[in-house]
């Protein structure tokens, strides 16, 4: 299905207020220094973390970033380890980890946040590893308890996974 | 200009792919549960965005009258007009 190409290219906008022990300023960007942050920041640990870093883009969308090596798919004709629906799990880790980091409360306090639903998912074919998949997820709105976030994934200019997705607070998956 | 209500009938049965005939739903359909719209609430959450897009209105969980006003479509209309000052 042909899909409009949309490039990403973070915009200069006014940044979130730095938060200490989460966020470094590179730039324009807000991000997040090393993975062993990211491990307070989501109720995930090690091998479920899906996400090499993530970062805020400006007070409404966060980014994040993931490299899947070739050797995740050893003869480079289908993906063995790493499957489509992966990229929902990355986008619902990149939103949690932009949560935590504008609540910029410690590990743990902010109560964690489940993905509870699903709409308008759309995945398309991923080039063969290795590559980086970059995550943007921007947060719409919340309401009773849950919250909208419209996500994408690409690689390059290559839109590999589109969606909305619907979290809740409060509950663990991990 | 279609008043409030029609709009939102028409907004949240295209926007939230309603299986219930547009012509059935009225001002006393229920927005949760059958019978009525059959709703969740993941669909409020559609709601709130589309009613903050459509007429700049904020649906806040924890004020009463925002609570009561999903309760059928007429609520959900008159929570509109009160709002918005429209007739």
């Amino acid at each position: 299905m042909p899909h409009e190409k949309v490039s990403y290219r973070p915009k200069p906008r006014v940044p979130c207020a730095p938060l200490p022990g989460y966020i470094v300023t590179r730039g324009n960007r807000l991000e997040v220094a090393r993975i062993t942050n990211l491990v307070d920041m989501i109720p995930h640990k090690n091998p479920a973390i899906w996400i090499d870093r993530a970062w805020l883009v400006d007070v409404n969308t966060a980014a994040g970033s993931k490299y899947i090596p070739n050797r995740d798919c050893p003869k480079s004709e289908t993906i063995q380890h790493f499957r489509p629906t992966t990229l929902i799990e990355m986008l619902a880790q990149t939103a949690a980890c932009y949560a935590a980091a504008k609540a910029g409360r410690e590990a743990g306090a902010l109560g964690h946040m489940r993905l509870a639903q699903l709409r308008d998912v759309e995945f398309f074919a991923l080039p063969a590893p290795p590559f980086t998949i970059e995550l943007i997820v921007e947060h719409v709105l919340d309401y009773g308890g849950k919250s909208l976030w419209i996500g994408r994934a690409q690689i390059g200019d290559r839109i590999v996974c589109t969606g909305r997705l619907y979290l809740s607070h409060g509950t663990t998956n991990a | 200009m279609p008043d409030i209500q029609t709009r939102l009938i028409e907004l949240l049965h295209k926007n939230l792919r309603l299986k219930v005939p547009i012509a059935e739903i009225t001002a006393e359909t229920p927005i949760f549960g059958k019978p009525g719209l059959g709703l969740d609430s993941v669909d409020a959450l559609e709601i709130a965005v589309l009613l903050d897009k459509h007429f700049s209105v904020r649906l806040d969980d924890q004020d009463p009258a925002s609570r009561a006003a999903l309760t059928t479509i007429g609520s959900l209309a008159d929570f509109i007009r009160t709002k918005t000052g429209a007739s």
